[in-house]
């Protein structure tokens, strides 16, 4: 895998257990609502492309069912993002901007470190390319997922993430 | 039921074959349920394989989005200055872009691979779909659409909703005919699999009961083996039992005929000593005693094949001078011989000459005898040679080889086959000639074999024959007495012994007896000579025959007791049968000191010559001591 250099937006506030989130100044990307201790739209904590840039990125190159050959994914790990809300919780319900939803257990995001691609193969994703950012697990690694179980956990498209009980 | 019988025959018959089949099929169908088995659990990977279910999804993913999009185009027709509304609408597209895209690129293609109708319709629809891309982009630049824009979508993308409705129902057909196919094929498969396997239960099965029915044969075949096992055990220890009660049945006879048969020979002895017969009496009592001697002779052959075939037979070992044995037997047959003008001799070759060898001589003897006897017979023109080599090997007993050759009638080739064995005379013209028991070579075969030797003979018929016997003997020095000779020897004195008696075959067998012992045995063949003897020399010992020519047992006791001889006083001992007292007072009479039974015993003589040398005088009779006589003796040891 190898890793792409990319330009860093300011840095989010350091990571601290109240440190502040600051709001977004572009489109939102991602809302991500429920029990978390961050906010900065309200109860809700919204993200743009440039706060979700910032993060610290990850990428794995990978098969998948949606490809005809393997892909690069890179973006933040999922646990990145939640850790940057402060999420507490068991259960992320994610939803997709066709209204799609499924349910992630919040144990998947430490266990299996999927990320929230915003880029496959170097080219960042519109919706057209089924961004802004796509849930993708890593499956050449855990071949243990590649079923139809976590396909269907593997949410693009994400509007929302809201994080349950 | 015939039938079932049949079948069941023949498949015992050929049970082997039939096993082999059933291993064979069933190792086939084995091997089939392998492949089927595989080949259904491929299949059914395959069918689990969700991406049909997916495909499907994505399919009607696409139709779903198109109407969304649809409807969002106549919203934003609706109410132009719904900025909200607008940008719900470039969503939309966008995201029926995403969903036809992944229809076309993602590895979803691959199911419609077999169906080019597919995806001829996929591309259509993508081609119409991103074909408006341009209008959208455009709207997207400017910030808002024109109602012709708008116009322009809704109406294409009211034909598109049908094509993708359409698509997606024949998706959804096709999809589930298919699996619908899929799973009639599993199930063919599985119940074709089914069929293999009851198949392949059932000829195990099959081979099951053919082992069993395999099983149940060799166990009655084994039941009965030991069946006949124990039968043919049964028959042998009847047949044993038979022998057995043959061999005691032939001893206890022997014995039976034995008594009168001793008391036959024994009386015509008697008769013949007392010489008041006249001449045509005495020859008629002589066929009578000669007559008895032949019955002893047949019986004792008789017993002695018995013991051979019972494996009973005893052999001593004593030394033997071999020439002297050899000289003694040919000698028996020497008279007879001459009478029919056929030339007797002994060959024997350097080194037999004065060899002594260690064997049985009495069985040695009989072997001898019958050879010799019956070339004898058998030859009435030309000669009987004896030849005897002893060849000495290393580190092994020394080779006594006999031959007896004559220039008889000869035997054939079948007579050669019989000749050894018992009671099948050569030809019954001979029995009728010759006479005989026919045992005489059986015994005499025995007799080499128990010896650890060989007999045989070959002839050329009308030239005459060869007798052979090939015995392994110990060779030994002229004995001195050894050891345990020597002990029993030391026990016994060296007497002089005066042995008189007419018959020459006797008088050897007695003369050898008393060598053996030991002593120095002179001979006299009758009375006469006897008295001469006993004039001029003294002797320990004098063993009187009782009837012999010239003059009796009795005269030359009378003649020796009376006058001044060196005998007077000898002891003299009587060789008599079992005579009545009054024929022993008679003995006693005359002034013998007692009497003992022909043919005389070794151990009584050497008991007989132990006392004597202890100067006790016992007296010795064949059954042991007669006690009735005892006091006679010390009465006369008194008197004297």
């Amino acid at each position: 895998m190898s890793s792409l250099a990319w330009g860093q937006s300011p840095p989010l506030a350091p990571p601290g257990k109240n440190a502040a989130l600051r709001a977004p100044t572009q489109p939102v990307l991602l809302t991500v609502s429920g029990q978390i201790t961050r906010h900065n739209l309200g109860d809700d904590a919204a993200f743009d492309a440039a706060m979700i840039d910032s993060l610290p990125a990850h990428e794995f190159r990978t098969w998948s069912p949606w490809f005809k050959e393997p892909m690069t994914f890179r973006g933040p790990r999922l646990k990145t993002v939640l850790e940057a809300v402060g999420a507490t919780g068991q259960t992320l319900h994610m939803v997709a901007l066709n209204d799609y939803a499924v349910d992630v257990p919040l144990s998947d995001a430490e266990r299996y470190e999927p990320i929230l691609a915003r880029r496959i193969d170097g080219k960042v994703l519109g919706v057209r390319d089924k961004g802004p950012l796509f849930l993708i697990y890593p499956f050449d690694t855990n071949p243990e997922l590649y079923n139809e179980k976590y396909f269907g956990r593997s949410v693009w498209q994400i509007r929302e993430i809201e994080v349950v009980e | 039921m015939t039938k079932a019988g049949g079948t069941g025959r023949f498949i015992n018959r050929h049970g082997e074959l039939f096993s082999l089949a059933l291993a064979v099929l069933a190792a086939m169908l084995l091997g089939v349920t392998a492949f089927l088995y595989h080949d259904l659990s491929s299949r059914m990977v395959s069918l689990n394989s969700g991406f049909k279910e997916d495909t499907l999804w994505a399919v009607y993913q696409v139709d779903r989005e198109i109407r969304r999009f649809s409807h969002a185009v106549d919203a934003a027709r609706d109410r132009p200055d719904d900025a909200a509304a607008f940008k719900t609408m470039l969503l939309r597209y966008d995201i029926v872009w995403s969903r036809i895209d992944l229809l076309t690129k993602s590895g979803y293609r691959k199911q419609f691979d077999n169906n080019p109708d597919f995806l001829n319709s996929i591309a259509m629809l993508s081609d119409s779909i991103k074909g408006s891309s341009t209008v959208l982009d455009t709207m997207a630049r400017r910030g808002n659409a024109t109602i012709d824009e708008l116009e322009l979508l809704k109406a294409r993308f009211a034909a598109l909703t049908v094509s993708a409705e359409n698509l997606l129902l024949a998706s959804n057909n096709a999809i589930s005919s298919e699996r619908a196919e899929r799973r009639e094929e599993v199930v063919a498969q599985s119940s074709l699999t089914e069929r293999v396997v009851i198949a392949l239960i059932g000829s195990v099965f099959a081979l099951l009961l053919l082992l069993r029915r395999q099983i149940a044969n060799t166990r009655k075949v084994s039941a009965q083996t030991t069946r006949i096992a124990s039968q043919l055990e049964d028959a042998l220890r009847g047949a044993e039992a038979g022998n057995r009660a043959k061999s005691s049945f032939l001893a206890t006879i022997s014995h039976e005929i034995r008594t009168p048969l001793n008391a036959i020979i024994g009386l015509s002895e008697i008769l013949l000593e007392k010489r008041r017969l006249q001449r045509e009496v005495q020859e008629d009592v002589h066929s009578i005693r000669r007559s008895g001697e032949m019955l002893l002779d047949i019986l004792n052959e008789v017993l002695d094949y018995t013991s051979i075939e019972n494996n009973a037979l005893k052999l001593e070992e004593r030394e033997i001078h071999l020439s002297e044995l050899l000289d003694s037997c040919i000698d028996l047959f020497r008279s007879n011989a001459a009478k029919k003008g056929v030339e007797l001799s002994l060959v024997s070759h350097r080194e037999s000459a004065d060899r002594w060898i260690v064997s049985d001589p009495t069985r040695l003897r009989q072997m001898l005898l019958n050879l010799i006897g019956n070339a004898v017979k058998f030859t009435d023109v030309g000669s009987v040679t004896v030849t005897v080599r002893l060849e000495d090997m290393e580190d092994q007993p020394a080779g006594l080889g006999i031959e007896v050759s004559d220039t008889g009638p000869g035997i054939s080739a079948e007579g050669l086959e019989k000749l050894f064995k018992p009671f099948a005379q050569v030809d019954s013209s001979i029995t009728r000639k010759y006479g005989g028991t026919g045992l005489g070579l059986a015994i005499t075969k025995g007799i080499a074999e128990k010896m650890n030797g060989k007999i045989g003979a070959e002839s050329t018929p009308g030239q005459g024959s060869t007798f052979w016997i090939r015995l392994p003997v110990k060779t030994t020095a002229m004995p001195k007495p050894g050891p345990v000779q020597e002990e029993k020897l030391a026990r016994l004195p060296r007497l002089n012994v005066l042995l008189v008696e007419d018959n020459p075959t006797n008088r050897k067998v007695a003369a050898s007896m008393l060598q053996q012992l030991g002593q120095n045995v002179c001979c006299a063949p009758d009375g006469e000579q006897a008295v001469r003897l006993a004039a001029s020399n003294r002797y320990d010992l004098i063993l009187m025959d009782m009837q012999m020519p010239v003059m009796s047992g009795i005269e030359a006791t009378i003649a020796i007791r009376a006058g001044s001889g060196p005998n007077r006083e000898t002891c003299i001992l009587a060789m008599t049968a079992n005579a009545s007292p009054d024929d022993h007072k008679a003995c006693l009479d005359a002034g013998m000191d007692g009497f003992e039974s022909k043919p005389v015993r070794k151990q009584k003589l050497h008991a007989m010559l132990a006392a004597l040398g202890d100067g006790k005088q016992t007296l010795v009779g064949d059954k042991g001591q007669m006690p009735g006589m005892l006091p006679v003796l010390q009465d006369r040891d008194r008197a004297a």
